[in-house]
């Protein structure tokens, strides 16, 4: 007697990576298609080829890699100080009722404000210096920390709270080796979309800015091609601003993966 | 695809087809020769009193009926040039530079006319700061825009004095003349390089000046009034109509200082802001000299292609000139 299985035929897919290539494929190819036959000009609309050769040559003569640099640099700084301060709000919030308060009234008057509505403001403290870029990173950057932290550390089960306790921890060892780890999951989610806000405002301000040279970053980049009636450049700006936007991203789900679902607290997506 | 999926398919397409066939189609008006509406594109200051009067006299709008005349005042050339390219703009009233990017990278327009030629100052409050060796790296100078008749005299300066053209690129900053005059006033600048009648007031209030830009290329280079050579060939009678009414109102400008300078006063978006006599004051001085032929083209064009602002510099003017003005200018 034989017991033999049917083998399961599974059929071939796409494997992901390459689904998302050509779609990117057929998105470019559609762009390319719409320039050459659409009858629009090309000073409106760059073709991808033109995209790419703007690319090149703004790389090679060092334009880009420097822009990229100051906005991520503005953004890092700004990340930085933002994160510190919305930790220690989240922190104050969870030890101290009017602490609490404070928090809750910060961030229901502040947190609507966009970063670019206060950049006129920051520009007059601060004055024309990447100081008032950096000052609308952290303004935009501390409400999303300290609301997602102060949830998380709500949101602690008693076991772990009271393990703390019996341990006789003091209060920032408490904060530090328990609290933190165990909000982490919240904190990375607020991390994320701290991040996210501050590289749009980043680029935003920059633009609005004005400013050239040695502070200008990409939103400098884009607005100076677009002083010189140079469409290829602009676009090549917004690639990379959209390719750093998803490497950032990116980055924190690699994050994500190697603590929060590595230790089984969050589903990997 | 699945069949329940293909209407969906056939309503995106048309979607999209129905999106790239809305365009700028220029529709002609109900007197043929003449377009159904015509925008004027103009920057603040002294120079706008032309475009003032003709507004307020209301000229074109009896001369053309049927055309709806419109009148824009934007903040630089270059958004002169975005409105001319994006079909905002028909007629548009800027400087050299940015009408020789446009040309460099392929606009169809031409010079229909030049306007005026005036003495722009770079003023500061900073009494450190009197001639451009003294700019410090932190030391902001404020330009409409980076590409502007007054930061390309700015680079020619620069070339001449400190030896390289592009030493004072990293100070400029891109800001309106009112902005930057309010930012002069409150330090965040260290000089501003706009026109009149700003800099007057910042000298006023305390400023003083570093350079006067009619030493750097001489008294060339009145500001141009441009239209699409498309346009030119398409309606020839209308636009020629429109140059001998700007022609016109030069020549009333420059015999009736006192209305002008009234017009200027009423109309505070266009003048920049001020009393009448101020700009009376503006008006008779001799530096401001009204002049229909270009001049400095080929000057300018031949120091922006040596900085590598722009990749061709015209063979001859006419290359640039509409048929009002071919044969004539420099």
């Amino acid at each position: 007697m034989r017991i033999s299985l049917a083998a399961e035929k599974k059929a071939w897919t796409l494997p992901e990576w390459l689904r998302y290539v050509l779609i990117g494929a057929s998105f470019i190819a559609a762009w390319q298609l719409y320039v050459s036959f659409g009858g629009v000009s090309q000073l409106l609309v760059a073709s991808p080829a033109s995209t790419l050769q703007a690319l090149f040559t703004d790389t090679t003569n060092g334009q880009l890699p420097g822009a990229i640099l100051v906005s991520l640099q503005n953004l890092a700084i700004g990340m930085l100080i933002g994160i510190s301060i919305g930790l220690l709000l989240a922190s104050f919030s969870t030890f101290s009722r009017f602490g609490r308060y404070l928090l809750t009234a910060l961030t229901a008057v502040f947190s609507p404000l966009p970063g670019i509505a206060i950049l006129p403001l920051t520009i007059l403290w601060f004055g024309l210096s990447s100081s008032a870029i950096i000052f609308v990173v952290v303004f935009g950057a501390i409400w999303p920390i300290s609301a997602s932290t102060d949830t998380g550390f709500r949101t602690i089960g008693t076991t772990t709270r009271m393990v703390a306790l019996n341990l006789g921890l003091s209060r920032w060892q408490t904060v530090r080796d328990v609290f933190l780890p165990a909000a982490l999951p919240h904190i990375l989610s607020g991390l994320r979309l701290a991040w996210a806000f501050g590289w749009r405002t980043v680029v935003g301000a920059e633009i609005v800015f004005g400013v050239a040279g040695s502070n200008g970053g990409l939103g400098w980049y884009i607005n100076n091609a677009r002083y010189f009636l140079n469409p290829p450049a602009i676009f090549a700006g917004l690639v990379v601003i959209s390719l750093l936007g998803v490497l950032l991203d990116t980055f924190f789900q690699f994050i994500e993966q190697k603590t929060v679902v590595k230790w089984g607290m969050k589903q990997a997506q | 695809m699945s069949k329940r999926y293909w209407p969906l398919a056939f309503l995106l397409s048309l979607l999209v087809l129905f999106v790239s066939a809305c365009g700028n189609a220029t529709s002609a008006s109900s007197t043929p020769g003449t377009p159904a509406s015509f925008t004027i594109v103009y920057q603040p200051g002294i120079g706008a009193a032309t475009f003032v009067i003709l507004k307020n006299q209301k000229t074109l709008d009896k001369q053309f009926p049927n055309t709806k005349i419109q009148w824009r005042i934007v903040n630089s050339g270059s958004a002169v040039r975005e409105a001319i390219l994006s079909n905002q703009g028909q007629l548009g009233s800027l400087g050299l530079p940015p009408f020789l990017v446009g040309w460099d990278k392929g606009m169809d327009w031409k010079v229909l006319l030049a306007s005026s030629l005036s003495d722009s100052w770079l003023v500061s409050k900073n009494p450190r700061l009197k001639t451009l060796k003294d700019f410090g790296p932190n030391d902001k100078i404020g330009v409409v825009a980076p590409d502007a008749q007054q930061a390309i005299v700015l680079r020619k300066a620069a070339q001449d004095q400190l030896g390289d053209a592009h030493a004072l690129d990293h100070n400029l900053v891109a800001i309106g003349s009112a902005d930057g005059e309010q930012a002069l006033q409150s330090g965040q600048l260290a000089a501003q390089l706009s026109g009149s009648p700003f800099q007057e007031r910042e000298i006023a209030a305390g400023g003083h000046v570093i350079l006067h830009t009619r030493d750097i290329f001489g008294p060339v280079g009145a500001g141009l009034i441009v239209l699409p050579q498309s346009f030119y060939n398409q309606y020839p009678a209308f636009s020629k109509t429109v140059y001998q009414d700007l022609l016109d109102v030069t020549s009333y400008v420059k015999g009736h200082h006192a209305e002008a300078a009234q017009y200027l006063e009423q109309d505070k978006a266009s003048g920049g802001g001020g009393k009448a006599a101020q700009f009376k004051t503006l008006l008779d001085n001799p530096n401001l000299v009204y002049d229909k032929t270009p001049s400095g083209l080929i000057a300018y064009a031949t120091f922006m292609k040596s900085i590598g602002l722009i990749s061709k510099a015209p063979g001859s003017v006419n290359d640039l000139e509409l048929p009002t003005v071919v044969g004539t200018g420099s």
